[in-house]
């Protein structure tokens, strides 16, 4: 087993589902409080993941994050180094990729509170953002829960884009994702399936917690 | 009735709601003042203006200097012809709806403290009844609880301007009501905040003998008292009683 893998698989995953849902939290607010032609451009963008190649989005912002663009030439500037290649790097890429996963449960969690609740806050004199955190976060708790849960889970099995976008660096960029592919290539297929395993039963155990709380709270609530 | 008072809020409004045209002008002078009118008549379009929760095609409301602005200074609470709307929660105007909409996730007691900071006093959980339900959630209680706990947080508020009840006894039953009534019209005494409530219960109106503005079809058709505006109303219900045997006249065209 991969350790060194594991834990960046792990720091990678935690820090884009922190990073992730500060991003998001805003966004599917606006998303959320009504309609029009920007909010369903934002929503379709965000969606975009879904059914994107991750490595249409690894190399879009391999070139992005390179030399070749001015952001780029500007985060060289700052980092000393490019971000492709680079944790920080793997972590733009994560996050982007996980877009929709986060976005899209707090905007059906938002949308479902009853507008009654924050007109009713209104009128007693919270302000929208404390409406937001007094009504609306505590309201839509297992929307977030869950929106956290599918971004880590998310990029604990993604491959394309870290590939694209942060080689295979041990400690790195080397998730256990490509640590798998790896020990493929090298047919060490004992070490592949330790890997594989751990990433399965991972990834199982976390969807069955989540459907279990789902039907929890539906029991609780008929 | 009392004699007449210098006005503490003026409403002009002009709005489209579905097939609802509403154009209103009318000033509050009085404690409390009833919006009469059937279903369907912009009644409770006209407080959700007031308490900020629509954006009226045409409005100015203001509360003209006095005892409810600061340093006697006009508040404008909407101008749509100087780009003026005050948001709903710089207003200080609560709004107990006709839905209860109490916050599901806390208990009474931190429904009845969301908008006056700190928790209730006894005096206004007795007031209300519900003295026995604030350790409660909202999903445990009865419809009529839930009503009354809607009304009494919009009362608790803190720094209230004006106290706006969309249908705040309808369900409740006939005594609880009449003592509800004779409460607020004591705690009204003593706190003097202005209140405008909306009805369509003429026994309600005559009892609170408030001022009584008539609307219909988003019209005014009548303001004055209770006994003024309403004997119409009065003088056929109480033909409809002393002559069961005749069929009753036919009721106004309600809206849904």
């Amino acid at each position: 087993m991969d350790t060194q893998a594991l834990g960046l698989t792990l720091r990678l995953a935690l820090s884009t589902t922190v990073l992730l849902l500060l991003l998001a939290l805003p966004l599917a607010r606006w998303i959320a409080a009504g309609s029009g032609p920007l909010r369903a451009m934002a929503q379709a963008v965000v969606a975009l993941p879904l059914v994107l190649p991750p490595t249409v989005l690894g190399f879009y912002l391999l070139v992005a994050l390179g030399p070749l663009t001015a952001p780029g030439r500007l985060i060289i500037r700052l980092l000393g180094h490019p971000l492709a290649f680079s944790f920080s790097g793997l972590l733009v890429g994560s996050v982007l990729y996980s877009l929709p996963f986060a976005v899209q449960p707090l905007v059906s969690g938002f949308r479902a509170i009853d507008p009654a609740l924050l007109e009713a806050a209104a009128t007693l004199g919270a302000s929208p953002l404390r409406a937001f955190g007094t009504i609306t976060l505590p309201l839509a708790k297992p929307s977030i829960l869950t929106a956290a849960v599918l971004t880590f889970t998310h990029t604990v099995g993604e491959f394309g884009v870290v590939l694209m976008l942060g080689g295979n660096i041990p400690g790195a960029t080397r998730t256990l994702s490509i640590a798998l592919y790896d020990q493929v290539q090298d047919f060490d297929y004992t070490a592949a399936n330790r890997t594989a395993a751990t990433l399965l039963a991972f990834s199982l155990l976390t969807l069955v917690a989540i459907y279990w709380r789902r039907s929890e709270r539906r029991s609780l609530l008929a | 009735m009392p004699e007449p008072l210098s006005p503490h809020l003026s409403v002009q409004l002009r709005h489209r709601i579905g097939a609802l045209n509403i154009n209103v002008d009318f000033q509050l002078t009085q404690p409390w003042t009833i919006l009469f009118g059937p279903s369907g008549s912009g009644k409770t379009t006209i407080l959700r203006a007031i308490a900020g929760l629509i954006r009226p095609d045409y409005a100015r409301i203001v509360c003209p200097a006095g005892r409810l602005t600061d340093r006697g200074r006009s508040f404008t609470l909407v101008d749509t012809d100087a780009g003026v709307f005050l948001p709903s929660h710089k207003r200080l105007i609560p709004l107990a709806p006709q839905q209860p909409s109490l916050f599901p996730h806390m208990t009474v007691r931190e429904n009845l403290a969301y908008g006056a900071g700190r928790s209730a006093d006894a005096n206004l959980l007795s007031t209300f009844h519900i003295a026995q339900l604030v350790d409660k959630r909202p999903a445990d209680l009865s419809g009529g609880e839930a009503q009354r706990a809607t009304l009494a947080r919009a009362i608790a508020a803190r720094d209230c301007r004006l106290l706006l009840l969309d249908e705040p006894f309808t369900g409740l039953d006939l005594n609880l009501r009449d003592e509800l009534i004779a409460n607020l019209l004591a705690w009204q005494e003593l706190h003097r905040t202005p209140i405008l409530s909306v009805t369509h219960d003429i026994a309600e109106a005559f009892q609170l003998n408030a001022e009584v503005i008539k609307l219909s079809e988003g019209r005014i058709v009548a303001q004055g008292s209770a006994a003024q505006v309403l004997a119409e109303e009065r003088s056929r219900l109480l033909a409809q009683l002393t002559q069961p045997a005749e069929t009753p006249a036919s009721p106004a065209p309600a809206r849904a």
